[in-house]
């Protein structure tokens, strides 16, 4: 049966009835904003899709618990983001921070060598040298700003999402978002990156 | 740079941040692990957190509820044989307590309740008194009879110490001065 043009509420239903196929095409709707909120709080890609698949495997496991009042979307980001959040907090992950930070030095190294958008070289080196001032501020922010500054940025999730992630109300969630982007600007005034 | 600038290029870094997507195999991966039954790794982390809190307030509940219940201890012996040595005290007050007993008994007795004139008294208003009931309780903290036998001090055998005596120094004789204060200090 095709599932083109069946919402969300339907494939949980049908898989609550058994139907793996359905619960299969969930995933594949929700994966990249799943894996998304996954990389906002862990900011490493191999332990977000770990954090993804856990996050759909106890979605799936408690599909019975799903009763409707927000969406799907938002129900299984809410799973995703204290899977993540656990292996956040988890010791393992704090070792493995300690011992191999090479996941966020791969991320700007990635970033560093994507090609400028500027027009000459010495635009592009100001850009660049700004972008990595960005985001060691980014890094330098509390987890609660930073967090909900990523999620908001990311582009997949309304404030309404975001704050049933954080258990935030949505003016919670808006002031975080404007403090964290005051905060940026802070650190790039004080470590001299132009005038900001 | 501008204001607007500056949060556009913020939004873009912390766009990059969060960019990507999983493996195409992870659709594939997940039904998988369904399949096979697995569970979420990072579940039992959370329940450890939980967990152990209440582990250890079920091990002190635990040992409180042993120590409450074992029957006799080693000091709880201690304290009954002290009780055994205290017996002959024991005896003599319960003596007293029932001498006090049939004197308060005959004091009742010839008061108009006593005699079953009156209605008597509810038993809450009685007084109560040393009944031998209480003992078992009160027993185990008699303090024991000493058994020891009393200090005895001997005499001192030494002798008191001697000072020698000092010899006998002959008194000074001051000649008086000669000048008077007043030119003493001129000088």
């Amino acid at each position: 049966m095709s599932t083109v043009c069946v919402t969300d509420v339907e494939l949980v239903a049908r898989a609550r009835q058994g139907d793996p196929a359905a619960f299969g095409e969930l995933v594949e709707r929700h994966r990249a904003a799943v894996y998304r909120a996954a990389l906002a709080a862990l900011r490493s890609p191999a332990d977000a899709e770990d954090a993804a698949q856990d996050a759909f495997l106890l979605a799936y496991r408690r599909l019975d618990s799903f009763r409707g009042d927000a969406s799907f979307k938002t129900w299984l980001l809410t799973i995703t983001w204290h899977q993540a959040i656990n292996r956040r907090r988890s010791l393992s992950s704090v070792w493995r921070r300690v011992v191999a930070p090479k996941t966020e030095a791969e991320a700007d190294a990635m970033m560093a060598n994507a090609p400028a958008a500027g027009p000459s070289p010495e635009a592009a080196a100001a850009q660049e040298e700004l972008r990595r001032g960005i985001r060691e501020a980014i890094r330098a922010l509390s987890p609660k700003l930073r967090d909900a500054l990523l999620l908001a940025q990311a582009g997949d999730y309304s404030y309404e999402e975001i704050g049933a992630m954080l258990h935030a109300p949505l003016g919670t969630i808006k002031w975080r978002v404007s403090e964290a982007r005051k905060m940026i600007r802070k650190h790039l005034e004080a470590h001299g990156y132009g005038d900001v | 740079m501008s204001e607007e600038l500056l949060d556009q290029a913020i939004a873009e870094v912390a766009r990059e941040l969060t960019r990507g997507e999983p493996g195409s195999a992870f659709r594939a991966q997940v039904m998988a692990r369904i399949n096979a039954g697995d569970r979420p790794r990072y579940t039992a982390w959370r329940a450890a957190w939980v967990l152990s809190p209440v582990a250890v307030a079920a091990i002190v509940i635990a040992a409180f509820l042993f120590r409450t219940t074992t029957p006799v201890s080693a000091p709880a012996v201690a304290v009954a044989g002290r009780a055994e040595q205290a017996r002959p005290l024991r005896d003599q007050r319960d003596r007293i307590a029932t001498a006090v007993d049939s004197a308060s008994e005959r004091a009742v007795a010839a008061t108009p309740e006593g005699a079953g004139l009156a209605p008597s008294r509810p038993a809450s208003n009685r007084v109560v008194t040393n009944r031998p009931a209480a003992r078992p309780v009160l027993d185990p903290l008699a303090a024991p009879p000493l058994a020891v036998a009393s200090i005895a001090v001997d005499t001192l055998a030494q002798d008191p110490i001697q000072i020698e005596r000092l010899d006998a120094i002959a008194p000074m004789t001051v000649a008086p001065l000669d000048i008077p204060d007043v030119q003493r200090r001129d000088q």
